[in-house]
């Protein structure tokens, strides 16, 4: 089993968001934290395969920022059966996200 | 158990200094690996606009970084990015370094780990205090910013943030007097919606569970001015990124390493390179330079 990974855009994410179960990462392409933060998701998904790894290009998908609340980036989402049970900015270690994935 | 590699040289930071230093080891046909805590780049990575790296009139820091991070893996260096150290050993004839994910040995190893923002000194849980003007100024658009800190730094963030759409912005300098390029103030100071302030600190930073507002004090005179604002991005000076070294290695009193002119610590076969080494500038071409002499040096020692 692999994640799956799945791009986001302001005309999708509704309906993606309606069943998500999973990461959701706003970021921007000339971010670093936004680029590390990719790699610690890639790390924690290599080791859990049934998790699901969205991602939104802020600067492309402005409405889907608005709308979700998000202010800046990384931001990262985390999505249970559709609901955005957690919000959190800023840069995580892989630990720090393994947790906040699994406390979930 | 966690897994062992077996390198020739171990290089922790992947900044412009440790990935420069990996392409000449990796040349030399010695087995290589860059561990980082973040990824490969550096202070560079956030760098809106390069405009002092020989080859390219401008350039995206972060892009240039990718391109020199190509050159890297393409020489078949291993680079492990977000990697947590656990400790590491460097005394001895092998030296380890042991990450969250794996046991890394090596006979030489060079040590590149750059600097870090230094936080604002008013303690806060306001979110809007930001050191990262590409990744959170888009926020801003049409809303008020102070920029703390009038060198290069501070100047070119300012011009950036402006570029997004910034409604105001005020830039502070403790200092009585900027130390930013003559070419960088001339430009900030030509811009609208620009207020440059010098012998001036934050006081207070007032706001319930959103920022609103700062006390400014101006510390020549005494006087205090408030200023409503949206977001404060700081850019105060960076410091090294050497607290894992404590005890470990020879630091001076600000924490950077003593490095001697073949870029020697004061452990053999433990080389230093980059905004670590105590020196007169911290450029990106200082640092490759260091990069260089750290690798030379590692490959004269390995040979010896």
């Amino acid at each position: 089993m692999e994640n799956q990974h799945i791009e986001l855009t302001d005309s999708d994410y509704k309906s993606h968001l309606q069943t998500a179960n999973g990461i959701i990462l706003f970021y921007k392409k000339i971010c670093p934290h936004c680029k590390a933060m990719k790699k610690v998701i890639e790390k924690v998904a290599a080791a859990d395969p049934a998790l699901t790894v969205m991602q939104i290009d802020s600067e492309s998908n402005p409405a889907a920022m608005a709308e979700l609340g998000v202010e800046r980036v990384p931001t990262l989402l985390l999505a249970k059966e559709g609901q955005i049970i957690q919000q959190k900015s800023g840069l995580m270690n892989a630990r720090q996200l393994t947790a906040l994935v699994q406390s979930s | 158990m966690k897994p062992t590699y077996e390198f020739d040289i171990i290089i922790l930071g992947g900044g412009i200094a440790g990935m420069t230093a990996a392409i000449y080891a990796a040349r030399a046909n010695l087995k290589t690996v860059i561990i980082e805590k973040e990824v490969c780049g550096g202070l560079v990575n956030s760098t809106f606009q390069v405009e002092n790296f020989p080859s390219w009139i401008s350039i995206n820091g972060m892009e240039l970084m990718e391109k020199v991070l190509e050159q890297v893996e393409h020489l078949g260096v291993t680079v492990e990015q977000v990697a947590e150290f656990v400790k590491m050993e460097l005394k001895g004839d092998l030296k380890s370094v042991e990450t969250e994910d794996g046991l890394y040995t090596g006979k030489v190893v060079i040590l590149s780990t750059g600097r870090q923002p230094i936080p604002l000194e008013i303690d806060t849980d306001l979110e809007q205090i930001h050191y990262c003007s590409i990744c959170d100024g888009t926020a801003y658009k049409d809303k008020r910013v102070l920029v703390v800190g009038g060198g290069n730094s501070g100047f070119d963030e300012a011009l950036y943030l402006l570029s997004l759409g910034i409604r105001d912005l005020t830039l502070i300098e403790v200092a009585d007097r900027y130390f930013a390029s003559a070419a960088a103030q001339e430009m900030l100071a030509s811009k609208d919606r620009v207020t440059l302030l010098k012998s001036t600190r934050i006081k207070t930073i007032n706001g319930e569970g959103r920022l609103e507002s700062v006390l400014l004090e101006n510390v020549a005179t005494g006087m205090t001015e408030k200023l409503d604002v949206d977001g404060i991005f700081v850019f105060t000076g960076q410091k090294p990124n050497t607290e894992i070294l404590q005890g470990i290695i020879e630091l001076d009193s600000d924490g950077y390493i003593p490095a001697t002119p073949d870029l020697s610590t004061s452990l053999p076969g433990v080389y230093a390179a980059g905004d670590v080494v105590r020196k007169a500038y911290l450029q990106i071409t200082t640092a490759m330079s260091d990069g260089t002499i750290a690798a030379l040096s590692s490959e004269k020692f390995l040979r010896r």
